[in-house]
């Protein structure tokens, strides 16, 4: 028969806040210490410390941060510590308890006590607010909320709920204190733990993988304890995902408690399964970082090394014992030698089939490509691909780089990644069979986006006859028919680059250093050098209007060249559609500027060209208007 | 009333119980023996509803206890490794039985408090082993089971309170019919308190018996005749379960019902005769297969 009473035994959450309530107003006085009194201590006569309070709701104050990683683990600790010993085990569930009740009750004790101290803070936020003048840091105003600090206390239950769940499934599954302890901090990063040895192992042996900030970007959100750091916080779905997650570790948690063994009281898993997942994974780890980090030098030896490392903590860890040289425990390891062995030849030979994937053309709804040579001294010329007859060029081009792998393995003197690319590679590469960037994104029809990230031979792409139609194909005109779209009116403009002349150089400037030169201050913006303006985009399209596909391959690094950043600024339309366009990555965008209410007001398209030699009339053009002598001399420079 | 119907248990391979049965009448008390390992803790912990029969049943009044709670609510236990709360009282421990415990009796509780004279404010971590005993003996008592089960109830108890206790127990089987299992290497106490005796090995149960019935059944006999062949004739319809001779004097342990031995023995004419009843330690080192040693002791 079920009743309320069979979930949940109220004597029992009474029992449990009756002895562990110690922990709840440790964690409380620790709140308060670092929230409302800090607040009111940073108080000046002006109001509350802006950045402090903001400190408080985005959760970037560190204190609290640590506190949300303690106090649950604690809670569970002390709530499910009666399963790590025999005795205490055996007494608990001959009492008049069903497992369930037993489990849940704890379960609800443990999280309403590490959720109250927030929840109490959060009522003082309120109070707080409706009594204060927010103060002088006029620029939003609206941060002191009541909705923000219900949201702040709905992102801080969600990142409790989520590591307690975690640490209530810890404790299912062991049988020792210390070893729940342990297992409940490790279990909070094993997903993005495994996630990025994974992607090491991509990025590592997959030629052409690519994934740059994203990949951070998902380690981090797998736990919102560390995903609550970023700035923007939670959105509603994350919360709900995140709660959702939270609930279905309590649940397998639940369920392995019923099927515990409380025999097992003292060992340090008292699952099996679990004794040989957690050994694994933590042989996995150490034989994967060593990996990682010495397989240059010492090839698979590297793997070994952490793999016995791994083993024998692993092995005393999971065993609870020094003698890790039991016939099990050397079954086990070679187990795991072999499944990291396994792990290591998918990758390493491309068993997954991810180098040689190249989309079927019917497949591909559009395809941008982003060089660093196929975009040199003209960014923006190639745009979005659609035209079918244009994807087909790339595929094909993308199969040839796939086909052979000394294309890529010779291109860069062994570093076949893009992470290995250092500028100090070009001493002593040959400049004119440098290796050149080649990324290619295809959007698929399915709604599915495949990326690959190459190094290839600057010969490869000058000598490929498709490539070449597709650089003269009418498609590929972006920069040029946006300049032709574009005034110069709310046109700013300014000048950088890397490879300035020397005179713009600070004397212990090596050659590739990075120069700005702003000369923004002698480009007011008026109507008097509107006329400018308008002769420095007229002759930046003569220029590009016949850029040859040859040109792209001029040796860049030899020539120094000016960076012409130009921004077109136009007010938006009530009711016009905002358009995000990138061009190559990021190199010409588009952004916007909003009012306080949020609505844009602004768009900007924002093109950096790297005039060189070749830019006779941009460099002409610059030399007739009335600019500084230091931009004369750098565009005397350039020409020579 | 307990029952216990082929209960099997492994742990890692080991087969902790095996096909286990066991029978406790209501209102009686049920003395559970055996050596180390023999399997008592385990089958204790499948009558406390702390472990889950891999087959087999474990009930009391008909219904199955394993996350029974109306039934854990009539059900003391009193293991032989006590838990308490750290840092708790005895009065701290009593609000959280009264809480869990329907039938728990505060003035039991009081009574039994003056009566074993411990400390209730005091905390029960720093008791010393036996007046931890005496606590949970108290904190069980109250709650007036109707199952009672204790493993190793008085190991380290002075005889004083030995006897305090038994006295409890007795008294609540006597005027509750309390249902009382009691684990206890102590066989001479044992022998003195229950009504029945089940002698468990390796995971089985060996004799399963009313004390009485399981005392008068077999005995020691000490016995010389006129010949050899006389000897032969006296116990040939016997079961003689252990025979060895010193000098002309037989040594004998056999089975059976007094007067049947008597009458046999006697039928040969024998020149000295002494029979004897086996205490239940002699029963329970001669059924656990004591070395020729201890069953030397035993006929001694």
């Amino acid at each position: 028969m079920t009743s309320r009473a069979s979930w949940l035994n109220v004597s029992l959450i009474k029992e449990n806040f009756k002895r562990f309530w110690p922990i709840m107003c440790g964690g409380f006085l620790f709140w308060l210490v670092c929230g409302p009194i800090a607040l009111v201590l940073t108080k000046s006569s002006e109001g509350y410390s802006y950045s402090f309070m903001r400190s408080i709701l985005r959760h970037i104050n560190p204190a609290p941060i640590l506190l949300n990683g303690i106090l649950p683990v604690a809670l569970a600790l002390a709530c499910f510590g009666y399963l790590h010993r025999t005795n205490s085990a055996g007494v608990m569930h001959s009492m008049p308890f069903t497992r369930r009740s037993l489990f849940i009750s704890n379960y609800v004790s443990g999280l309403v006590m590490a959720v109250l101290p927030v929840a109490v803070i959060s009522l003082i936020l309120l109070v707080m607010r409706g009594n204060v003048d927010i103060g002088w840091y006029v620029d939003d105003p609206v941060y002191f909320t009541g909705m923000n600090i219900f949201r702040f206390f709905l992102e801080e239950f969600t990142v409790i709920a989520f590591v307690y769940s975690i640490s209530v499934f810890a404790a299912s599954i062991s049988g020792l204190s210390v070893i729940h302890a342990l297992t409940a901090v490790a279990l909070n990063f094993i997903c993005p733990v495994v996630y990025l040895l994974l992607m090491g192992y991509m990025d590592t042996y997959e030629y052409g993988f690519t994934a740059g900030s994203l990949i951070e970007d998902i380690a981090v959100r797998m736990n919102p304890w560390i995903a609550v750091l970023a700035e923007d916080g939670f959105s509603a779905k994350e919360i709900a995902v995140y709660l959702l997650i939270s609930l279905a570790i309590a649940i397998a948690a639940f369920l392995l408690y019923k099927a515990r063994h409380l025999e097992r009281a003292g060992e340090s898993y008292v699952f099996r399964p679990a004794k040989y997942i957690i050994g694994f994974l933590m042989v996995f780890t150490a034989s994967s970082l060593t990996g990682f980090v010495f397989h240059d030098s010492l090839g698979a030896l590297s793997y070994l090394l952490g793999f016995v490392v791994g083993y024998v903590v692993a092995q005393m860890i999971v065993n609870k014992t020094t003698k890790i040289f039991t016939k099990d425990c050397l079954v086990s390891g070679l187990v795991y030698l072999l499944l990291i062995a396994a792990i290591v030849c998918v990758f390493r030979f491309d068993l997954i089939g991810y180098q040689k994937r190249v989309p079927d053309v019917d497949r591909v709804g559009s395809v941008t490509i982003s060089s660093d040579t196929f975009d040199m001294g003209l960014d923006g010329r190639s745009d979005l691909i659609t035209e079918p007859e244009n994807i087909e060029r790339v595929t094909a081009f993308h199969k040839k780089i796939v086909a052979d792998p000394a294309n890529y393995q010779d291109a860069w003197n062994g570093y076949y990644t893009s992470s290995s690319l250092s500028w100090d590679s070009r001493d002593y590469e040959d400049p004119k069979e440098r290796p050149v960037s080649f990324n290619v994104s295809y959007a698929l029809k399915n709604g599915r986006t495949l990326e690959r990230d190459y190094w290839i031979p600057a010969a490869m792409l000058r000598g490929d006859a498709g490539m070449r139609d597709l650089w003269n194909s009418a498609e590929n005109g972006g920069l040029y028919a946006r300049l032709l779209e574009e005034g110069a009116e709310g046109l700013s403009v300014s000048f950088e680059g890397n490879n300035m002349p020397k005179e713009f150089r600070e004397p212990d400037q090596v050659d590739y250093d990075y120069t700005w030169v702003s000369f923004e201050d002698t480009m007011p913006t008026g109507a008097t050098r509107l006329a400018d303006k308008k002769a420095l985009v007229n002759a930046l399209i003569e220029d590009i209007k016949d850029y040859d596909y040859d040109r792209l391959f001029e040796d860049y690094s030899e020539l120094p060249y000016i960076v012409i950043h130009m921004d077109f600024s136009s007010k938006v339309k009530p009711g016009e559609k905002q358009e995000w366009e990138s061009y190559f990555g990021g190199m010409g965008y588009t952004y916007y500027d909003y009012d306080d209410a949020g609505n844009p007001t602004v768009k900007h398209l924002v093109l950096d060209v790297n005039a060189n030699k070749n830019y006779v009339n941009v460099l002409n053009a610059l030399l007739q208007m009335n600019f500084t002598d230091d931009l004369h001399r750098a565009v005397e420079a350039v020409q020579k | 009333m307990i029952n216990v119907k082929g209960l099997c248990k492994q742990f890692d391979g080991f087969q902790a119980l095996n096909n286990l049965n066991v029978n406790v009448e209501q209102g009686s008390i049920y003395g559970l023996i055996g050596v180390n390992g023999s399997g008592k803790t385990t089958l204790i912990r499948h009558l406390t509803g702390v472990l889950k029969p891999d087959s087999g049943s474990v009930q009391m009044d008909g219904q199955d206890v394993y996350d029974n709670v109306e039934l854990k609510k009539r059900l003391g236990y009193i293991p032989d490794e006590l838990f308490f709360f750290g840092s708790y009282s005895l009065k701290s421990m009593r609000d959280f039985y009264k809480g869990i415990y329907p039938n728990w009796d505060d003035v039991r509780y009081e009574m039994m408090l003056q009566d074993f004279a411990l400390p209730e404010r005091g905390k029960i971590a720093k008791f010393s082993k036996g007046m931890q005993k005496q606590a949970q003996f108290i904190l069980t008592m109250s709650c007036k089971p109707d199952f009672l089960i204790l493993d190793e109830p008085i190991d380290g108890l002075d005889p004083i309170v030995r006897k305090k206790v038994w006295k409890y127990v007795v008294d609540d089987v006597a005027e509750r019919q309390m249902t009382v299992l009691v684990s206890s290497h102590n066989l001479k106490e044992m022998e003195g308190i229950c009504d029945a005796i089940g002698i468990l090995s390796k995971g089985e149960m060996k004799i399963e018996q009313d004390l009485d019935e399981l005392k008068s059944d077999i005995h020691k006999v000490q016995a010389a005749f006129h010949s050899a062949e006389d000897a032969e004739r006296a116990f040939a319809g016997l079961n003689v379960v252990h025979r060895e001779k010193s000098g002309s004097i037989e040594h004998l342990i056999i089975r059976g019902a007094r007067e049947d031995v008597e009458k046999a023995v006697y039928a040969a004419d024998p020149i000295i005769f002494d029979i004897l009843p086996l205490s239940l330690e002699e029963v329970f080192i001669f059924e656990m297969g004591g070395e020729n040693d201890d069953i030397q002791s035993i006929l001694a």
